[in-house]
Formats: structure tokens, sequence, C-alpha cells
């Protein structure tokens, strides 16, 4: 019997065998598969439907999945000369440079990098053979808003004037006003989704020094609000 | 009342005939038990897919029986024999659940769940069968597959990754094996049991004592070559790629950039591509970076040689000057545009650039970027933006800001 497999993340298929992999008869709809040297031969015979990227890790890489902080905290618990492939986003605040040549030997990226130090993403740039992402400056110390976010006045004033880096949609609540979220949001990167009235968004993007992806104007939300 | 498929538990069982007669060995018990014709026969039909009565309406028209009632007695009678002795299992399906609850406790009973998904592929496919035997804390182990209800109240069949004794009541969490994100934990309570075994297209697959999975499949003999097609990708890269495996694609369709290796690329003329911005043959040696990297003169002093650098997508080479950028590239091979930030470090990048479909535009240094789908409103007040991509102009703005300094 053979299986389609569809609608999931990451498919990890390193250490599946090349009969099993044979026996696949379609990959739909999965972000990133993960393959070996040894069974990615097998897999290009398999069909596959919106799969997003597929990415061979060897067998002396280290593979690392989901949002990582890069600072000396991360590099310290890694072995030294470790050949690093990241499946996430990388968040650089700044580190040793010495203690990243000594543990780092190489890096593959599969995600964002957001960095505030520069001279820190300089020997990571250095170091880096793939990328496939985004790589962004922002602000150093900014509140990270991972995953879909709903934009209140209360979010608002958890900020405290911090910087923002938000990777997800962002949905604004209609009760808020221009004013509100420029006064509240010293400033902003962001990927990922904008929706809310179009007066918001534009609010919105007026203080997002980086920003990538789309907006959804929802006028019935913004005609409700003005009502109320 | 539940219906119950009783199963030979061959697991354990070594059969050998001897004349009229069959010899039973269970090497769990280390006993041996001695069958006749009949009672052989029965057994041989206890495969978890036959009820009694069907094993019975078997048994009565290989031997011709007339008395239909008498002869179910008998198999019912013969299959308790069997059960008390450790040859049989009791199969019920999953849907009985809740009768199973009530009338049935004994140590042979295993439930069937049908898997649905492909959470734990290879081990398990969709429209597998997978037993499961009900299973105590003490049962459990991390790298049992075992089926649990999970919080939102669906069967789940996923592997142990932890067990949390300590709490009250103890938390299981597992976790698919081709998932990355661990399940929610959940109490013992909610833990139907252990798979014991897998019914792969009727045959079982039993899952032996300290081991976490069955046995892998056998092969398909019918297993042929497919052809696999590839769509809608940014980028493709075949570098790694034997010959033979391009030679076997059927199509490319609608990917921005094909990238092949020097041993390679004479097989791409094979293929049937359209839709298909670049292709680019590089050694794996090549850096490959797609989206819009922004790189910076800082990590010059970490380079231990100048790049070579294939990006799909587009490079910013911010606040580089023209000496640094000669100095930073060996080879620099750009699918889109590539963005500096002066004049100067335009002639340079032009000197070294091979530049596919795009250009090279001089931005501010400093600059507000917005890429994808982005709205201009009159709040903007931070500039010089650089917009890539859709820009519209909001409601109500009738003139662009001076502090646009480039729309692009």
């Amino acid at each position: 019997m053979e299986t389609i497999i569809r609608d999931v993340p990451i498919l990890d298929l390193r250490k599946v065998s090349i009969d099993a992999i044979s026996r696949i008869k379609s990959v739909e709809n999965v972000k990133t598969i993960v393959l070996s040297p040894d069974n990615v031969e097998a897999f290009m015979k398999v069909p596959r439907v919106e799969v997003r990227s597929h990415l061979i890790v060897h067998p002396d890489e280290s593979l690392f999945i989901g949002q990582i902080e890069f600072n000396d905290s991360f590099l310290s618990q890694i072995p030294e000369n470790t050949k690093v492939v990241i499946l996430g986003h990388l968040l650089i605040d700044g580190f040793s440079t010495s203690l990243f040549n000594e543990r780092v030997q190489s890096l593959k990226q599969y995600g964002q990098i957001f960095y505030s130090d520069k001279r820190s993403v300089g020997a990571l740039l250095a170091r880096l053979e793939r990328l496939q992402g985004q790589l962004l400056t922002m602000k150093p110390n900014a509140v990270r808003w991972i995953g879909a976010v709903s934009l209140t006045a209360s979010r608002l004033a958890g900020l405290a004037g911090q910087p923002v880096i938000s990777i997800g949609p962002i949905n604004i609540d209609p009760s808020l006003t221009p004013e509100d979220i420029k006064s509240g949001i010293s400033s902003m990167v962001h990927i990922g989704d904008i929706s809310g009235p179009e007066e918001s968004i534009c609010a919105l993007l007026s203080v997002c020094d980086r920003h990538l992806g789309t907006y959804t104007i929802k006028a019935e939300v913004a005609q409700r609000a003005a009502v109320a | 009342m539940t219906t119950y498929y009783p199963l030979c538990a061959l697991e354990n069982l070594q059969v050998e005939e001897a004349g009229a007669e069959v010899i039973v060995f269970d090497s769990k018990t280390k006993v041996f038990h001695l069958l006749n014709t009949t009672a052989h026969s029965i057994l041989k039909a206890c495969n978890g897919l036959n009820t009694i009565t069907d094993i019975a309406a078997n048994i009565s028209n290989s031997f011709e029986a007339e008395d239909f009632d008498s002869v179910v007695a008998d198999v019912t009678e013969t299959i308790k024999s069997f059960e008390s002795k450790g040859l049989l299992w009791s199969v019920a399906d999953e849907a009985q659940l809740p009768s199973i609850e009530a009338d049935h406790a004994n140590n042979s009973l295993l439930i069937a769940f049908t898997v649905t998904g492909s959470s734990m592929f290879p081990v398990l496919l969709s429209e597998d069968r997978v037993l499961v035997k009900r299973s105590s804390l003490e049962d459990l182990n991390i790298g049992d597959i075992i089926v649990l209800l999970d919080l939102s109240g669906k069967h789940i069949a996923h592997r142990i990754i932890s067990i949390d004794a300590d709490s009250t009541p103890a938390q299981i969490t597992t976790k698919g094996d081709v998932h990355h994100a661990p399940d929610s934990p959940v109490g013992i309570d909610r833990v139907v049991g252990k798979v014991v075994a897998v019914l792969h297209e009727g045959e079982p697959s039993w899952i032996k004592e300290h081991e976490s999975s069955p046995r892998p499949r056998q092969s398909p003999e019918d297993k042929q070559i497919r052809k696999p097609s590839y769509k809608g990708l940014k980028v493709l890269d075949l570098r790694e790629v034997s010959v033979e495996s391009i030679q076997n694609i059927e199509s490319v369709d609608e990917v921005s950039l094909v990238l092949l290796s020097p041993e390679n690329a004479h097989a791409w003329s094979s293929v049937t591509a359209t839709n298909v911005g670049s292709t680019y043959t590089a050694p794996k040696e090549y850096r490959v970076y797609t989206g819009q990297p922004e790189l910076l003169p800082e990590m010059l002093e970490f380079l231990a040689e100048p790049l070579r650098l294939i990006v799909s997508g587009q490079l910013f080479l911010t606040g580089f000057d023209p000496q640094q950028i000669l100095a930073s590239f060996k080879e620099l091979i750009v699918i889109g545009g590539v963005y500096v930030s002066s004049a100067e470090a335009k002639s340079a990048v032009e000197s070294i650039a091979n530049i596919i479909g795009g250009g090279i535009s001089i931005v501010p240094q400093e600059h507000i970027r917005w890429l994808g789908e982005s709205i201009l409103g009159p709040e903007i007040q931070k500039a010089p933006l650089v917009a890539i991509g859709k820009l519209a102009v909001a409601t109500g703005l009738r003139e662009i800001p001076q502090c646009l300094a480039l729309f692009r």
C-alpha cells in the first residue's frame, strides 16, 4: 500500500529507509522536507505538490529546529566545529565572535535571520553557506511577537516603548486609532499579513522599518467600529 | 453486546503438522498443544477479521455439517479453550469501546483502531489497523506507540517521548514520528493502551517486547519507478542529484531558479520545463541565498576567502564601498535585483556580478523597506522608503509624501 503525506509543516525523513520512501505516493502541502544524502535519490522519484523546500542534512551536520536566540548561551552548548543547520528563525542580539568561530564551522539557515549587532552577524555571514529567508536588522532587545497576534490596547500598553519584532499575522483591533498605534510602537520589523481598518494598517506600516508580507483591509469591521 | 474477532497469537506460536494432528508450541509459555484437524482449522480461521459465526460457517461448509447451531457451540467452546491457553487474542473494533468497558476486562483483549493520516510514517500508513492492548503506567516505556484520547476528543496513535510518573495523574507526552512538535501531555487516564501489532492489508505485524516498532514491511513486487514533477518552487537545487534522477523528472513548472552541477547539467535538456525563471550551473561549493539578504561590510573581517555566491531574490549591499565589494566576492550571480548605496558601489557590482532578470539600483543607506503588498497612508513620516512589490495608496491620500525618496 502506498501513502500520501499531506499537511505537515516539517517532514523529517532523514531516518526513513529507501524502501519506505519508495512507498510514498505523493507529498502534498509540506513546508519543508528534511532528507539524508542516503535517501535523497529515492525521494527524487516521489511526486510532490505544494512543497516549499527540501533540504539535505548530512550525517556530520547538526539540525536545530525552531526559534533560536543565537547567543553565547546557545553557542556554549554546541560542540566545537559544529556544522549547524537551522530550520526556523534566528534572533541575534549579539554573541562572542571568538566563541562563534570556535563552535560553528558552517551554518545553513532555512528561515529568517534578525539581528541587532552588526559585528555578530558579520561573523555569522562569513560562515553562512545557505540562506533561505530574510536577513533583517532589528532594534536591540526588541520584544518578540512570534505567531498570530491580536493588536489591542492592552498589548500596546505592555510594550512600554520597546521596539518589536513580529513574525506572523497581526490583526488590529478596530477600536485602536492610528494615533494609538504610532504612539504605542516605537519601531517594528514584521513578517506576515496585517489585517484591520485601512487607516490602522497605514499607521502600523508607518512604524515598520522592515515589512514583508501582505495586508487585508477589513472594511466591515471598521464600519462597525465606527458605528459603535 | 460486543462482537469479537478472534486472532491467533501467531507471534508466539510455532506450528508443525504431525500426521493427522498438529503440534503447536507456545514459545512464550514453553507449552506444547496437540490439536486435531478441526481445532487446527478453527485456529487458522482466527485471523482477526472473522467473527465466531463466520468461523463456524467456514467449518460447517468444510465438514458439511448439518446442525449449524451445534457447530457454533463447538467453535465457541474451542475458541474459549484457546483463549484460556493464551493461543488467541480477542479483537474488538474501536467503535465498540463503550461496550467493551462494560463486558470485557480480560488480558487477551485487543482493540483495533484504523489509522488515518501519516504522522507515524513509515511505521503506520493510512488505512492500517493497529491492535491496542490495554496498558497501565508500568507497562509503558518511552518509545512505545500508544493510542490515546487527545484533548480534542480524538484517538491518535503516537510515540511516547516522555513520562512524568510523579504527577497525579501521571502525564504522558507523545509525538508523531514525522512531527517535530510534541503533542500536549495527557493524563494516563486518557491512554487507551499500547500498540502491539499493525494489521497491514490484513496481515498482522507484531511489535516484539523491547522493540518500539513492527518489523519493516516487505517490498511491493510491483514496485515501479514513478516520474516526479516539480511545480511552484522558488529554488530547485539539483546539484547533489544524479544524472539518472534528473532524466527521470517528468516536468518542472513555475520554478524561479534551477541549480545544476557541472556533472549533471547536461541531463537537464531531457527535462520538460515550463515557466522556469533561470537555470544555473554551479559547483556545490557556491553559497546560495534566497529571499532578500542584506549583507554588511562587517562580514569582511571574518571572511576566510571571497564569496562565491548565488542570490535568488533581492540582494542588498548596504554601506559597502567599491573596495569592500571587490574584496567580498569572487563570483556573484544574482537572479533578481541588487541594491547598493552609491554610484561607485554600483560600478563595482557591475564589474563582478552576473545579474539575471534584474538590475542594480541605488538606495539610501538608511531606509525603510517594505516587500510584498503594502499600502501608503498619510501617517508615513519615516523615510526614505524602498517598496518592492505592490504599493497601494490609501483612500484620501491625495499626494505622495515628499519624504518618499524611492518608489519602485
